[in-house]
């Protein structure tokens, strides 16, 4: 490989600038800080990508921002290479968007042909230059001050030195045995990731063995199931025939039962409705008689037949009224004879007192009432004893008042002052006082009425004359008999007015009554006339007593006949009822009695045939209902179709079931299949094996790159060194030892010199490029200042190294020495070499 | 009361059984004839010696294989038999189970299962006492909890059992026994069944396993029948057997070294020679052909196969010979070939067995490609 063509569009510093490069050695010459890391990390960047992210732990930027352009817009660029197989690439970069393209040498975007790691992006560096960028960078990319491998990177190489390609013979028979085994584990065996090859074919054809092996023993399963269940089925069906049969037999007697219990029911009927007939036939015949009789009865009252009801209602009414009015007139005769004589004695009575009736009633009284005055007044003014009371009251009174003034002069007198005693003292004296004045008033008016009574006296005595005069004619006693027999006279007197009335309302009543008597008589006796009872006008109660006795039965007669009649109407309705009722529950027409009979006598017959029938079967009719019968005869019935449908079913899977060997076939099928299997397995593994080893053989075989590596890193130092360092070996993990000339002992690298240590370190690099590239693409070297701890003898010789390089690789030296440059001018100097001056 | 009693005892027949071997429908389908021809062969060899009854002491088919005609038709067997009683125990491949045609299929009235719900039968004519040790499920770590026998004196008291007797391993699935146990519950006679291969070891004591009637595979060589018992109680009980060849065919598993062999006709003489020994045409071979191959090319075993499956009934070759290659030589050398066969060689000093094979295989295909540049193997 080697780069053709640098051009940035903006990468740190630089802002489109064209850099056009050599086959061979590319000198970039510039000062500090001119830019020659920068487009060292611009080429890498554009094979490998910058990294992002954050910033590192001593606080550098990460590539991606340390180099973003400090002018350019674009942040990005071009770079054009060949391959030593002569092709050209372009790669274009966009930095900021992360976006890379790659194109042919006709231009075509190849990009999508390169493998693409989710870190790394589209890996064409690594597919064309044959390296990693981990191995890139300690490698051909040798920076300032950093030729020296940490173990890391020792570490890296030695992995990419063991994975180069061998040369020789070896390799090739390496290469051709994995290739054979491969291809056979492929044609014999195949693998999981392959479809067509045997052992996918034996895993498949397997599977489908197993499935129908599976399937198969599904089947003998559910065959054997279903032959055991068909088993059970018939001898259930068996068992339900049987009970069904069973039931069915009871149900035929439980129907004859019914049947004849029905009969029973309609014998029953039919016997009483003949019973009943009996009764009616008998019972219309009485009626008949009855009427008979009845109806002769009534001819023997046929005079009533001119009556109703209400005439014999009017005849019981008048005969009421009329005994009511004769009892009425008895009543005001008997009235007006207590009446006269009560009249006829008051009258005497008042013949004894006549004196009442001479003189006049108002002089009575007046002289009675004076009398009795006179006397009164007398009486009151004889009282002596009224006249030493009001005395005694009168001094009294004075004593009292008197010490009830000595107890207020004592309530004064006594110290201290008694208020109690003076207010008791007041109180008597006020009250004795009080009485004594009151009783001093009587005395006064009793002395003036007795001048009055003088004059009285004398007017009295006159009348008391007279009233004794009166009193002897009338036989009083006293003047009290005198005023009571006064009083008698004036109370018959009285009565007797009242008698006299009464005796002429008395005869008033009678006159009327005896008017009604008559009315009501007339009406009787027309009656008992045409009845034929009575021929006079005249008549007895016991004749009224006749008609209405005669009325009544004629009534209840007429009465009767209607009721039999009724009767016999209501017993010929029941009859042909019962003979309707009959003929319904026979099921035909009865023209008599008899020939009911007869029908029962049939029923009768009937019956006990039927009875002799089910004979035996009452225990279990007794505990089985019809409808549990039935219902038991619909359950096995249909438990029965079940089974029967189910028995069909499986008899008919168990028919199209096949029987025969297909189970012990696919299991032969499957075990064959699996044995095969097992033998490609065990194949596969062999090859595997036969792989493994032979790999792990080829590792063991390249090891030994040692000696090659060793070989090459001793030639490079004696170039630089002068012969001075030949003897340098490695290990496995590119430790180096070092033989220095004329010690016995070996030394490692940090042994020596720091120049001379990254010497050693450069021409291990180089060594280690110069066997990876081995059949691979020829890389390009970039060097940075590398000759920095290098004396000018080993400069010399390094470069004369680099110049030998420059016939197969491109070399990229930066420096900032203007020595360094006039060195690679001089020893390049037949060489055309490129220069640039950044 | 009856003194003797005759009667064959068989156990194993295994009807209907798969045969994996053959790779040849045709050929597992005849075997499984065979089955049923010596099955056929032990119900009239009853009849033959006027036995009294029959005894299968299990594994009579395979509960998983058996077609209900195969059920039909061991009934016929059976009927065949007349009165004469077939006493069955169910083995670990016809077990008891839900299923299970000795549960659902309505048996001749001769044909008394024994089993965990219903253990003995007594035979009041014969005066025989059956009891049965059986399976109700395809393994049974224990023997089932049933009815304790009713060993009485006076009659024949015979056990049918079917398991595992005196195996030193402890845990068996297969109804684990010892004989010392068997003994102690005072049959007259154990019928056994169970392993294929007859064992009359303790026929002193009564127990007589009399192995599979027809052998089923390369690991049951030798003769296979069934017992004739006869025992005689007159003072003391005298036990007598007979064993009778039933098998229809024979297995033969022979090694066959080749390194004398130097061509393809000679390796077809030899094994013809070796075939001539045996009755090929009747029975079954397995060849392994061993020993250094100086043959040019590989033995292709499918075609030797061919050529001589018309003269036997079965023959198979496994080609189990190796290539001529000097390992030590090659060992010796510092090439690629060198190291490969050095690591491979130290791989198969640290194995054995089938990883032996597998690593030598590996050796050889290893070899193949790195000398000859490609692998080539017969199919």
């Amino acid at each position: 490989m080697r780069i053709k063509k640098i051009n940035i569009n903006g990468f740190g510093k630089f802002e489109d600038r064209l850099f056009l490069l050599k086959p061979g050695m590319n000198v970039f010459y510039g000062c500090n800080e001119a830019g020659k890391s920068t487009l060292q990390s611009f080429i890498r960047g554009m094979l490998y990508g910058l990294k992002g992210g954050k910033r590192s732990k001593d606080g550098a930027l990460p590539p991606l921002k340390q180099y973003k352009p400090w002018t350019a817009k674009a942040y990005g660029g071009i770079l054009e290479y060949e391959l030593d197989n002569g092709k050209t690439y372009t790669v274009a970069r966009n930095f900021d968007r992360n976006t890379v393209t790659v194109y042919d040498e006709y231009s075509n975007n190849i990009t999508g042909s390169f493998p693409a790691g989710r870190e790394e992006g589209i890996k064409f560096a690594e597919q064309h230059l044959g390296l990693p960028e981990s191995c890139f960078e300690r490698t051909v990319f040798i920076g300032q001050m950093q030729s020296i491998l940490n173990n890391e990177g020792k570490k890296i190489i030695a992995e990419r030195l063991a994975n180069i390609k061998q040369t020789g013979d070896e390799e090739i028979s390496f290469r051709k045995a994995m290739e054979a085994l491969k291809e056979a584990q492929l044609f014999y065996v195949g693998s999981e990731r392959t479809t067509t090859r045997p052992l996918n074919i034996i895993n498949s054809r397997l599977q489908e063995a197993i499935d129908e092996e599976k399937e198969y023993i599904r089947q003998h399963e559910s065959c054997m199931d279903m032959f055991l269940e068909l088993e059970q089925l018939q001898k259930r069906e068996t068992d339900l025939k049987k009970e069904w049969d069973e039931l069915n037999r009871l149900k035929e007697k439980l129907a004859r039962k019914y049947e004849t219990e029905k009969l029973e029911k309609v014998y029953k009927s039919l016997l009483n409705c003949y019973k009943q007939l009996s009764d009616v036939e008998n019972d219309i015949n009485a009626e008949k008689e009855a009427l008979e009789s009845t109806l002769a009865r009534l001819k023997e009252y046929e005079v009533f037949k001119i009556y109703s009801r209400n005439d014999l209602d009017e005849m019981i009414s008048d005969h009421t009224y009329y005994k009511l009015l004769c009892n009425e007139l008895e009543g005001y005769e008997s009235e007006n004879s207590e009446n006269e004589e009560r009249i006829m004695k008051i009258q005497g009575e008042i013949q004894q007192y006549k004196l009442f009736a001479e003189e006049k009633p108002e002089r009575v009284d007046e002289v009675i009432h004076e009398v009795l005055q006179y006397n009164s007044t007398e009486a009151n003014n004889d009282n002596t004893e009224d006249k030493a009371g009001q005395r005694m009251k009168k001094h009294a009174s004075l004593a009292g008042f008197v010490a009830g003034i000595i107890v207020m002069i004592i309530s004064f007198v006594l110290k201290p002052y008694n208020t109690a005693i003076f207010a008791a003292g007041l109180a008597v004296s006020a009250l004795a006082g009080a009485f004594f004045i009151s009783s001093v008033k009587t005395g006064n008016l009793k002395s003036d009425e007795r001048t009055q009574k003088n004059i009285q006296k004398q007017k009295h005595q006159e009348n008391l004359g007279l009233l004794n005069s009166w009193m002897r004619q009338v036989n009083a006693g006293s003047i009290h008999d005198f005023i009571r027999l006064k009083s008698i006279f004036q109370d018959k007197i009285k009565q007797l007015d009242d008698l006299m009335i009464k005796r002429q309302k008395l005869a008033e009543s009678k006159n009327k009554i005896l008017i009604n008597i008559e009315e009501y008589k007339k009406r009787i006796l027309i009656r008992l006339t045409s009845a034929n009872i009575v021929s006079g006008s005249a008549f007895e109660e016991r004749d009224v007593q006749k008609w209405r006795t005669g009325m009544e039965t004629f009534s209840m007669l007429e009465q009767t006949v209607r009721d039999i009649k009724n009767e016999l109407a209501s017993l010929n309705q029941k009859k042909e009822s019962l003979y309707r009722e009959a003929s319904v529950i026979a099921g035909h027409d009865f023209g008599s009695l008899t020939a009911l009979e007869r029908e029962i006598q049939d029923r009768i017959t009937e019956i006990e045939s039927l009875k002799s029938e089910f004979n035996g079967a009452a225990d279990i009719f007794s505990s089985l209902t019809p409808e549990d019968m039935d219902t038991r005869i619909k359950q096995i019935g249909d438990e029965l179709g079940h089974v029967k449908l189910r028995i069909n079913t499986l008899s008919t899977r168990l028919e199209n079931t096949p029987d025969g060997e297909m189970i012990q076939k696919a299991h032969e099928r499957v075990q064959i299949l699996t044995k095969e299997k097992q033998e490609k397995l065990f194949l596969g593994k062999a090859f595997d094996i036969a792989m493994e080893v032979l790999a792990e053989a080829s590792v063991d075989l390249q090891r030994n790159y040692s000696p090659y590596l060793n070989e090459a890193v001793g030639n490079i130092m004696s170039t630089i060194t002068g012969g001075k360092y030949r003897d340098i070996r490695t290990d496995d993990s590119l430790r180096l030892n070092i033989q220095p000339p004329d010690i016995a002992e070996r030394v490692i690298p940090e042994q020596l010199s720091s120049g001379t240590a990254d010497q050693v370190y450069f021409a291990l690099r180089l060594a280690a490029v110069m066997l990876m590239e081995k059949d691979g693409e020829t890389m390009p070297l970039f060097l940075d200042d590398p000759f920095v701890q290098y004396d000018e003898e080993r400069t010399i010789n390094a470069l004369s190294l680099l110049k030998n390089e420059s016939e197969k690789r491109q070399i990229i030296l930066f420096t900032c020495k203007k020595r360094e440059v006039e060195l690679v001018r001089q020893i390049f100097s037949d060489k055309d070499i490129n220069v640039v001056s950044l | 009361m009856k003194k003797r009693v005759l009667f064959i005892h068989c156990a194993d027949i295994h009807l209907d059984a798969p045969f994996s071997i053959f790779g040849n429908e045709n050929l597992s389908s005849e075997r499984r004839k065979d089955l049923k021809k010596t099955f056929e062969f032990i119900t009239e060899l009853v009849m033959d010696k006027n036995a009294d009854f029959l005894i299968i002491a299990g594994d009579l088919y395979e509960h998983g294989y058996v077609s209900r005609n195969t059920i039909g038709w061991i009934n016929g067997q059976f009927k065949k038999l007349g009165q004469k009683p077939v006493i069955i125990v169910p083995g670990n491949h016809d077990p008891y189970v839900k299923n299970s045609w000795y549960r659902s299929y309505n048996w001749n009235d001769n044909v008394h299962i024994l089993t965990t719900e219903n253990p003995e039968y007594y035979d009041e004519n014969l005066n025989v006492y059956f009891y049965g040790i059986g399976f109700d499920s395809f393994h049974q770590d224990n023997l089932p909890v049933q009815k304790a026998p009713q060993v009485l004196p006076g009659r024949f008291n015979i056990c049918l059992f079917h398991g595992t007797l005196d195996m030193q391993f402890a845990q068996s699935p297969y109804n684990p026994v010892t004989s010392g146990y068997l003994t102690g519950l005072g049959f007259d006679y154990y019928a056994l069944g169970h392993f294929h291969s007859r064992n009359e070891a303790l026929s002193d004591i009564g127990i007589i396993n009399p192995g599979s009637p027809e052998p089923l595979g390369f690991d049951e060589e030798g003769e296979h029948g069934v017992y004739l018992v006869e025992l005689t109680r007159e003072e003391s009980l005298k036990r007598e057997y007979t064993f009778v060849k039933t098998q229809q065919r024979a297995y033969f598993d022979m090694d066959i070294n080749i390194e004398d062999v130097k061509s393809h006709a000679g390796l077809l003489e030899k094994i013809e020679d070796i075939l001539c020994m045996y009755d090929s045409q009747k029975n079954i071979f397995r060849i392994n052909l061993t020993g250094r191959r100086y043959l040019d090319s590989h033995i292709d075993v499918n075609t030797l196969r061919h050529q001589f499956e018309n003269a036997c009934f079965s023959i198979q070759f496994y080609d189990n010979t190796r290539p001529m290659y000097d390992l030590d030589e090659l060992a010796k050398e510092k090439n690629l070939t060198g190291i490969f066969v050095r690591k491979m060689k130290e791989r198969m000093d640290n194995a054995d067995g089938e990883e032996k094979q597998l690593l030598e295989r590996a050796l050889y295909l290893g070899l193949e490609a790195l000398l000859e540049g490609n692998v080539v193997i017969p199919e």
